[in-house]
């Protein structure tokens, strides 16, 4: 038997300070782009803030240096938005990243790291098995997810602490109904056909010129009965995680008939300012209640009463999955349509 | 005076202590007493060990030797190195100090002084006092971990959890039910490693959060131990400091479990003029998770600002704003 008594030796260890922020991956399971279960080997942990703007999305940023990206203490910025790293941790253990082994962020490291009150936090978690030279590469693989006090996905995003001082930690991780979903999110670091305007997407999917992209916003270029800023809009194909006949038409919308409180996902972009979404409900197919869809503050909601967005999740590429649920009265019929107010475009 | 410790819920019996035949045999007496470490209206809770286990001997210092007690009858042949032990000093003007105990000699007649001016200084000692030795608690003794009676889980957050307070951040511990370790139990991780860690020992005096992460959950354990002749000796480090209440059998009086009857303030607790400008006494709030009401020793009045008890078993914050020193409850 082992004598442990070192560690509470530790007890009355004379060190001043103030734990603030206690973060790991709560009960996200995390796998590697080949599948298997991040270890202390292949994941690697940073835990972001965003100082100002937005969250940058690292899909396409390009660091002044790789090591930038995994090293705590560096500041990223990527136009108005400035993200600072503030710890990194490999403890990974079957793919959970373990809220109890990775060492606190104490207030006052916080403070030596330049961090303000009421940061927006987030994790990346990295596939390490797809760094070269232990830095991320064009070829390397990430997830990004916003952290909550507790994991409660309902209350806001969890930020760096304001108020009064307090060395008992804030719990903060991913969404506590996000479990083995984390394996879907890994995305590709700087990858391609990343884009933020309709332009220049449609330039590079189909050699449509700036001049001709107004002409072409409706048309299927690629013929897969879907409109091209439809294509840009919605990540392509439209999805659904329950079984229900999807129809789209050919005007920017879709049509999706779904029962009553069928939970409904779709892949919108939020990287886009000129893109604005409408979520339309009707009963009869003829008349359509209609509600914008609005993004603040890393959520999606909608200004309609009867409406629920359950969960806003970001996928990487400026595209966020969001479930939606109708919570109006039963009817014998009940439809969503998405759509695109391209003419914003 | 023991009578009045029944008062205090403390169920009192006389035993025996069975010590070696070289050491001297005295009678003395044991608790027990139950601990809520779950509660359906709270999240977590703190608390603590209100006894020292019953000595494993006792006897009469026959001298120092550099960072080695001496005893000629052999009162340290018990102790095993391979579990952590602690000398206590029965009596005298250090009693209430402590010591961790480490490799005893073959006959028991030395054993080597670890760490010496945690919890008592060996400098303070005349070499002849009366000592008990005892095995402290560990983290498996007093939270089983099978599974059955405390959650064990998956994952940390799936599992029961006990925080300690380490001068800077809480080290975590949760009961594993093997899915992601090799091993059934208590779990933490060190060095990149999650390591069994049932063994840990608890140190005397000190308090530790639990989590249960059963919503609605009520668990209580019943610990038993040594009723001490004095308190222990407690170490107050700059900074935070958990700690608790323990019985002794200068448990009598009414304001012996009262703040201003603990000692704190014969010991080195500073005034201060205000609230928050110095040291600090803390009751932990289980539904916030967070400090509850605040104490602090009023320099105009030599007395602490409000009246609080707290219970063995329980737990509190002691906060000090200056140089460490060491927390004799009486002297």
């Amino acid at each position: 038997m082992k004598k442990n008594i070192l560690i509470l030796f530790l007890a009355f260890y004379s060190a001043l300070a103030f734990a603030n922020l206690d973060w790991g991956g709560g009960q996200t399971n995390f796998s590697s782009e080949s599948g298997l279960a991040l270890d202390r080997d292949s994941g690697y942990a940073v835990l972001i803030s965003v100082r100002a703007g937005q969250l940058i999305d690292f899909e396409t940023f390009v660091a002044d240096a790789p090591i930038d990206l995994v090293t705590p203490g560096a500041i990223l910025t990527e136009g108005t938005s400035v993200n600072y790293v503030l710890a990194a941790s490999r403890e990974f253990y079957s793919g959970y990243l373990l809220n109890s082994a990775i060492p606190d962020l104490l207030l006052d490291e916080q403070q030596l790291l330049g961090i303000a009150p009421g940061e927006d936090l987030y994790v990346i978690v990295w596939d390490a098995h797809t760094f070269e030279d232990g830095l991320p590469t064009d070829n390397s693989y990430f997830t990004v997810l916003p952290l909550y006090l507790e994991g409660n996905s309902n209350s806001l995003q969890a930020q760096t602490s304001s108020g009064a001082v307090s060395f008992f930690s804030d719990l903060v991780y991913p969404d506590q109904l996000l479990e083995s979903q984390g394996l879907q999110l890994l995305a590709h670091y700087a990858g391609f056909n990343t884009y933020s305007d309709f332009a220049a997407w449609a330039e590079s999917s189909y050699a449509i010129a700036d001049g001709a992209v107004d002409a072409v916003k409706y048309e299927d270029s690629n013929g897969n009965g879907r409109s091209n800023i439809e294509e840009y809009a919605f990540e392509a194909p439209l999805t659904m995680k329950r079984t229900y006949t999807v129809s789209s038409d050919a005007a920017g919308s879709a049509d999706i008939p779904i029962p009553y409180q069928a939970e409904l996902y779709v892949k919108l972009r939020a990287n886009d300012p000129l893109l604005a979404y409408s979520l339309d409900i009707s009963s009869d197919l003829k008349t359509w209640k209609s509600c914008a869809l609005g993004f603040l503050d890393n959520q999606w909601s909608c200004a309609d009463e009867a409406v629920e967005v359950t969960s806003s999740v970001y996928q990487g590429k400026g595209v966020w999955s969001i479930a939606v649920v109708n919570n109006q009265a039963p009817q014998s019929a009940s439809f969503f349509r998405f759509s695109v107010l391209g003419n914003q475009i | 005076m023991i009578y009045k410790i029944t008062v205090l819920c403390l169920m009192t019996l006389s035993s025996t202590f069975s010590t070696q035949s070289s050491a001297r045999v005295e009678l003395g007496r044991v608790g027990s007493h139950q601990v809520r470490i779950s509660d359906p209206s709270t999240r977590s809770q703190l608390v603590s060990v209100p006894f020292l286990k019953s000595a494993i001997s006792r006897g009469r210092l026959d001298g120092i030797a550099g960072s080695n007690f001496q005893d000629v009858q052999g009162a340290f042949a018990a102790v095993d190195d391979q579990f952590t032990y602690i000398l206590r000093v029965a009596e005298g003007s250090a009693a209430g100090a402590w010591f961790f105990l480490g490799a005893a000699s073959a006959n028991g007649t030395s054993v080597e002084v670890l760490d010496d001016g945690f919890a008592g200084m060996l400098s303070d000692l005349q070499g002849n006092e009366s000592f008990s030795v005892h095995a402290l608690y560990t983290i498996s003794e007093l939270f089983p971990e099978d599974g059955t009676f405390l959650p064990a889980g998956d994952i940390d957050f799936n599992a029961m959890q006990l925080h300690f307070y380490d001068g800077r951040e809480f080290k975590e511990f949760w009961l594993s039910n093997a899915t992601i370790t090799e091993h059934v139990g208590w779990t933490t991780a060190e060095g990149g490693e999650l390591l069994y860690a049932g063994e840990t020992a608890i140190l005397p005096r000190t308090s530790f959060l639990v989590i249960d992460p059963r919503p609605g959950a009520t668990v209580n354990i019943r610990i038993q131990g040594n009723i001490l002749d004095a308190p222990l000796t407690v170490p107050m480090y700059p900074g935070y400091n958990f700690v608790s209440s323990n019985y002794n059998k200068r448990s009598d009086g009414n304001d012996v479990l009262m703040l201003g009857g603990m000692g704190l303030k014969e010991s080195g607790f500073k005034p201060s003029d205000a609230q928050g400008e110095g040291d600090q006494v803390f009751a932990y709030n289980a539904a916030t998770s967070r400090f509850g009401e605040s104490f602090y020793l009023d320099a105009n009045t030599g007395e602490f600002n409000a009246p609080s008890d707290f219970q063995p078993g329980a737990g509190f914050i002691v906060f000090n704003s200056g140089e460490a020193y060491l927390w004799s409850p009486v002297r």
